[in-house]
């Protein structure tokens, strides 16, 4: 079994978040993780229970769904109630908005969610730190954003183009949907790449690990349930074992409608694609579908927690 | 279309849609009208009867029970599950956002394993052609100026080849008067050609690219072209509504997708403002020939300026984003 080889000396995702071994050099806008630290906050479910106070009865509300007319409700009914000030929520709703997008937050815009939603004074200091540190790296943020994803994909194009023996170009272009809280960043494992860079349009796309963790920050937040694309492409490494060369393309998390085909620019290349579920050992051959020369493609409706090895 | 996918087994959607309806809050809606208990399944009856009366107040328009009944028993069945039936329990029964989509992704998954394209081609509301593929996901990103005029989309388009040999393609499309169409990748655009085909506004024609591939593809294969449109919208292209004494004009441009000749999948909208919309509705409707919308949602949310929507499945109904258009007095005169 030539394939469980390469397999083994490749990084397989647990099905629990293992600690991330991040590079130190990385630079996060301060802004997106004190947004991302912001919303995790206030959705748990005490500051949840507030929020719900101020749905309008007939509103459909998803679950963990933060709605900015809710909350907009929230900051005027507590600012009235503390300070006597009058203001509708309307005003609020844009600042709202920017805050839960992280676009933008200033110190008031912080100390106005900690009224509303009766913040403990070590979750507001906590916040304001994270916001004052100038664009620097707060790994509990990044492993926030490992744990709980805030975007799924649903759709990918994936090309592999194979150009040399050792060398494979790698192009996704992928429609990426935020979950309900809205999404500023995700974090994606991609194959490992030879020189550690990844063009990117929709975003910019940092290495955070060895082990193909990339960060990527998207340009212009998510608003919750909406949609972006974003495409990548980089090159990455073959591994060489006996003459048999192999790409492995790691699927962690769920890729819905997923198109992927592998080329070669070279003839005389004979490909195996097998798919595998992380943390298994068995693997499904699947190069019979829609094989030709130098050339395979094929469409998974869904690919979730998996491995899709090629080798030739 | 042989082969499309390596999966074998899936979640029907008809056990989808029996698994919400047995489990609350949805089992709580149909509940009341049971009239005659049988057991402890799904009463068909009972769903239908509080289908109509939810359809007809979200549509304004009468549905009774005995018409949507053979509907219900098709889709708690499994036999026959579209993209409109779909519709029409979400909009009757406000399933979550995760669970319509669930739902929508199986019905998308039975059309695309069941080779149904062949058989569903009569019907659609575009002029009939020969495919030579299938047309796997796509996504429009559209720019509108200030004054609600759409300047120009961008199409990419991942597409399966359905044929041996095939050397080119031809997306077809209705939109208002085109500048300019570039290719940005994916081949080579040979022919623009434009048609009077019946269309949604009648100022509106059909447009049909012809994309000349990198190389002869063979069935199977999978593929993505993009492509740019540059528009040249003109009042002639809006919508016009006017006040009973028709003093006051009020003009309204949209972006729709669909209804569609064979089933398209993954379907990505996203529209890009330059200045706030305003009154931008998201609507669905079950045919575009007699303009009944199926669904108006308002968005909420007016100070965006990127809106959009995402359907693994569009093939019975179409769906798009209406907004106003506030042309200068100077293109008005």
């Amino acid at each position: 079994m030539k394939l469980a080889e390469h397999l083994e000396s490749f990084y397989i995702m647990p099905a629990s978040a293992p600690t991330l071994s991040l590079n130190v050099d990385v630079r996060v806008s301060s802004m997106v993780l004190t947004s991302t630290l912001l919303r995790r906050i206030i959705a748990q479910p005490e500051a949840m229970k507030i929020m719900q106070q101020h749905y309008p009865e007939s509103a459909k509300v998803e679950e963990g769904e933060l709605s900015v007319r809710a909350i907009s409700r929230v900051i005027a009914e507590s600012q009235r109630r503390i300070y006597g000030v009058d203001t509708p929520p309307a005003q609020y709703k844009d600042r709202v908005r920017r805050a839960l997008a992280g676009q933008s937050i200033t110190p008031s815009t912080i100390h106005l969610f900690a009224d509303a939603f009766e913040f403990e004074p070590k979750t507001v200091e906590k916040l304001l730190a994270q916001l004052s540190q100038e664009n620097a790296l707060s790994s509990s943020a990044l492993a926030y954003l490992q744990e709980f994803p805030q975007a799924s994909v649903h759709h990918a194009f994936i090309d592999v183009s194979v150009r040399e023996e050792e060398l494979s170009t790698l192009s996704i272009n992928c429609v990426i949907a935020s979950l309900e809280l809205g999404c500023s960043s995700v974090i994606v494992i991609l194959p490992s790449s030879r020189a550690g860079t990844c063009k990117a349009t929709g975003c910019v796309a940092t290495q955070i690990s060895d082990e193909g963790h990339w960060l990527l920050e998207l340009d212009e937040p998510l608003a919750p349930l909406s949609h972006a694309v974003l495409t990548l492409e980089l090159d990455i490494e073959t591994s060489t074992k006996d003459a048999t060369h192999a790409i492995n393309l790691p699927f962690v998390g769920k890729y819905h409608a997923t198109a992927l085909r592998v080329q070669a620019e070279h003839d005389q290349c004979e490909f195996r694609i097998h798919r595998q579920k992380m943390g298994s050992l068995d693997s499904t051959d699947i190069t019979d579908f829609n094989r030709l020369q130098n050339r395979w493609s094929m469409y998974f409706s869904a690919l979730e927690n998996e491995v899709v090895s090629i080798t030739w | 279309m042989q082969n499309l996918t390596s999966e074998q087994a899936s979640v029907l959607p008809g056990t989808i849609i029996t698994s919400l309806l047995s489990r609350s809050p949805y089992r709580e809606k149909w509940g009341p009208f049971v009239q005659r208990r049988r057991g402890n399944g799904i009463n068909q009856r009972a769903v239908a009867t509080f289908m109509a009366y939810e359809l007809s107040d979200k549509t304004g328009k009468e549905h009774s029970p005995e018409q949507i009944k053979d509907r219900v028993a098709r889709a708690l069945k499994g036999d026959v599950f579209t993209d409109e039936t779909v519709d029409l329990f979400d909009i009757a029964f406000e399933f979550t956002h995760q669970e319509s989509e669930e739902l929508r992704r199986a019905v998308a998954f039975r059309y695309q394993s069941q080779h149904l394209q062949q058989e569903v081609r009569k019907g659609g509301f575009l002029p009939e052609r020969e495919e030579n593929h299938v047309s796997l996901g796509i996504t429009f990103v559209m720019h509108i100026d200030k004054c609600g005029f759409i300047t120009h989309f961008e199409v990419t388009e991942t597409v399966q080849i359905d044929v041996e040999e095939t050397r080119f393609i031809s997306p077809l499309f209705e939109s208002a008067g085109m500048n300019q169409t570039t290719m940005l990748f994916g081949g080579e655009l040979v022919e623009v050609n434009e048609s009077d085909g019946e269309t949604y506004n009648e100022n509106n024609s059909i447009w049909a690219l012809k994309i000349k591939l990198p190389r002869v593809f063979y069935k199977g294969e999978i593929h993505q072209v993009s492509y740019q449109c540059d528009l040249n919208e003109g009042l002639d292209d809006l919508l016009v509504t006017s006040t009973p004494d028709g003093t006051d004009k009020k003009y309204i441009n949209q972006a729709t997708l669909g209804p569609f000749v064979t089933p398209h999948y993954n379907l990505t909208l996203i529209l890009k403002f330059e200045e706030a919309p305003k009154n931008l509705t998201r609507n669905v409707w079950r045919s575009l020939k007699d303009h009944e919308k199926m669904v108006t949602r308002a968005m909420e949310d007016n100070s965006s300026l990127t809106f959009t929507a995402f359907y693994p499945l569009l093939f019975k109904t179409a769906f798009g984003f209406i907004w106003d258009a506030t042309p200068t007095p100077h293109e008005i005169s």
